[in-house]
């Protein structure tokens, strides 16, 4: 008990006395707890950036894997489709038939007619068949199997399309495009849907609600159209742009008369970003109207200094050299930043003919990998241009953030290659320098970007 | 009616303070920090073993503390929340950077018999401080819980993953050590201030 009340109150004492220390912190204390909440920010950034950066890589890479598994594996089943060496006779058809009248499941079955030597898959109303030539369409399932027993020679067709006139101008539907304007004497045409199909519409039932009826549909896979259909029919696929930005700066980044920095001679000077250059390249994914990049591209960032003397308003000069109230030439110095940036975009496409309209919006990660400044000799009249290559300067922040939206013109040269070009507009959201200006806006740049996409 | 704080200096409440740092106003930031830092740095000191550990885990705990504080509730006082928050960063700074000692064999304790209780009062606090931040890191966290913050052993337990007993063990053993480091080093209060 006593023992208890002894601890209680070693406990109590103890307590109070220790809650009694107080201790002032270092002066440096406050900065070193913003410049850690500061570098914590930076690495959370960081990790996001590259954690979205490499699920645009990933998509991007799986995509053209997709692409080029898909495209084998077409031409794989086409070499197949176009040499079996099946043929059936009159009779084995009159067979075939009488089967299928049995058997209502046995539409997806091939039969080899033996003039085509090709196949076509039965099903209700008309039907698709698909010859090295041509693609034809024959009439609907109880006609045709009424002429198959009455006549020797097999299928007449309603309607032949050759396969060279498969190219033709396009007619828009939804999720479909007709690929020929041919059309049989009851308005139907031939189509592709989702890049799956080659279906035969009705064009009266497209007509009246925008949707798509089709009367017959064949697996594209079992054609090759590779040499007649647009690839762009595909709604799914992969791009790869090269760009290149000029950019003017829109809103100063200078730190006001207050902020304004001294250099060795008591002149103060402002600083700021005047122009900005891209060049690199985006590799995306599309989706219907939709793509979504990720790219690397090379940053340069150039800074114009503006001289004054210390008291005075007026503006001495820009990248020249001159005197001094003193007497002493001035440092003329210009500074360009080079980054590696990670650009990601999301791009809409208005417009599917030669031109088109494309907005993009997007953001990126830039690194700093070089400070480049150029000063001239200020203690002697022979004045020597130098280069000085300031990688670990202190003064930048190693990484920024930006903000970028485009408009884009786009000029299609052919399915592959298309031109583009238009306005665009770059905020960065946080600072070059790493304490100067705190809190003053950061740069926002209005430029040209331009360049050149690949569609595969 | 809630009892609103105003600060000294500024005139404005917790609340309003509390507001504006969560707006990132570094005025405001620099005002809690001045306003709780020596309070806080105090409880760093006891629980880290040297000065420089203890800002370490300061400005450990004021970066936490920036980032959470939207979701401080105000359901006890900011002092209380924060405190809190410094006492988890220690913890977890001590597990990080010290190895921490749990000693849960029973062994008879001697008591110091010289010591007597009432004289923690002549103690002078930098020798208190002192002896606590030299106590081995197991030790230094249950006087620093139960003693002085007022934890219980189940709570001790279940922060430090530990046994109560253990924690009922390593509070004697602690208590001893640190009384008699006191002995030796902080009742003699002329012969330390001559040092």
């Amino acid at each position: 008990m006593l023992k208890s009340m002894q601890n209680d109150k070693f406990n109590e004492l103890l307590s109070k006395r220790a809650k009694e220390f107080l201790v002032t912190p270092n002066a440096d204390a406050f900065e070193n707890i913003l410049a850690k909440r500061m570098q914590q920010k930076h690495r959370r950034k960081i990790i996001f950036f590259f954690s979205v950066a490499s699920c645009f890589l990933l998509v991007s890479i799986i995509a053209l894997a997709n692409y080029f598994y898909t495209k084998n594996a077409t031409f794989l089943q086409n070499k197949t489709a176009q040499f079996i060496p099946e043929i059936i006779t009159k009779n084995e058809t009159q067979n075939h038939a009488k089967n299928e009248s049995q058997n209502s499941n046995s539409t997806n079955k091939i039969i080899l007619n033996k003039e085509q030597k090709q196949f076509t898959k039965s099903t209700e109303n008309r039907k698709l068949f698909i010859s090295e030539t041509s693609i034809i369409i024959f009439k609907e399932k109880s006609a045709y199997n009424q002429e198959l027993k009455q006549k020797d020679e097999l299928i007449k067709p309603i309607l032949e399309i050759p396969k060279t006139e498969f190219d033709l101008p396009e007619i828009k539907l939804v999720n479909t495009k007709v690929i020929t304007n041919k059309q049989t004497e009851n308005n139907e045409f031939l189509a592709t849907q989702k890049d799956s199909n080659l279906i035969l519409l009705e064009e009266n039932k497209i007509a009246e609600n925008n949707q798509v009826t089709a009367l017959d549909s064949l697996p594209k896979t079992k054609i090759d159209l590779s040499n007649s259909v647009s690839k762009k029919t595909s709604n799914l696929g992969f791009q790869f742009a090269l760009f290149n930005n000029y950019m003017f700066l829109n809103r100063a980044y200078n730190g006001g008369d207050n902020e304004a920095i001294q250099n060795n001679f008591g002149i103060n000077y402002n600083e700021q970003a005047n122009r900005a250059y891209s060049l690199g390249f985006l590799a995306g994914v599309y989706r219907n109207k939709f793509t979504f990049s990720a790219g690397l591209a090379y940053n340069q960032v150039e800074f114009d200094k503006i001289y004054k003397l210390q008291d005075s308003q007026k503006s001495l000069v820009s990248k020249e050299n001159f005197r001094n109230a003193a007497g002493y030439f001035i440092n003329v110095i210009d500074q360009s930043l080079s980054f590696i940036e990670i650009p990601m975009s999301v791009a809409y496409k208005i417009g599917n003919k030669k031109w088109s309209v494309s907005t993009e919006v997007g953001t990126a990660i830039q690194f700093l990998t070089q400070t480049q400044t150029y000063t001239l000799q200020n203690d002697s009249l022979n004045l020597s241009p130098t280069t000085t290559n300031e990688v670990a300067n202190n003064r930048f922040n190693k990484v920024q953030y930006l903000l970028f939206s485009s408009v884009h013109a786009q000029y299609e040269i052919n399915k592959h290659v298309s031109f583009f070009a238009g306005p665009t507009v770059r905020v960065h959201f946080n600072q070059y320098f790493k304490n100067d200006f705190a809190n003053k806006p950061a740069a926002q740049y209005l430029g040209l970007s331009s360049g050149i996409k690949f569609i595969f | 009616m809630p009892l609103i704080l105003k600060h000294k200096k500024s005139g404005i409440t917790d609340h309003e303070l509390v507001q504006r740092c969560i707006n990132n106003d570094a005025i405001a930031q620099k005002m809690l920090f001045e306003q709780y830092a020596p309070v806080l740095l105090g409880v760093c000191f006891r629980y880290a073993k040297n000065e420089s550990d203890a800002n370490e885990i300061l400005q450990l705990g004021f970066v936490k503390i920036f980032n959470s504080l939207s979701k401080f509730r105000f359901e006890s006082s900011l002092l209380t929340w924060i405190t809190r928050i410094i006492i988890n960063v220690s913890l977890n700074f001590l597990k990080a950077n010290e190895k921490v000692k749990w000693e849960s064999d029973i062994e008879t304790i001697y008591e110091n018999k010289d010591f007597s209780v009432e004289q923690m009062h002549q103690i002078d606090l930098k020798i208190l401080m002192e002896c606590i931040q030299k106590l081995p890191a197991g030790y230094r966290i249950v006087i620093n819980m139960y003693a002085i913050e007022g934890y219980s052993h189940k709570e001790i337990a279940e922060v430090m993953n530990i046994n109560e007993s253990t924690s009922r063990s390593q509070f004697s053993r602690a208590k001893v050590l640190l009384e008699k480091r006191l002995l030796t080093l902080g009742f003699d209060v002329k012969k330390y201030a001559e040092r």
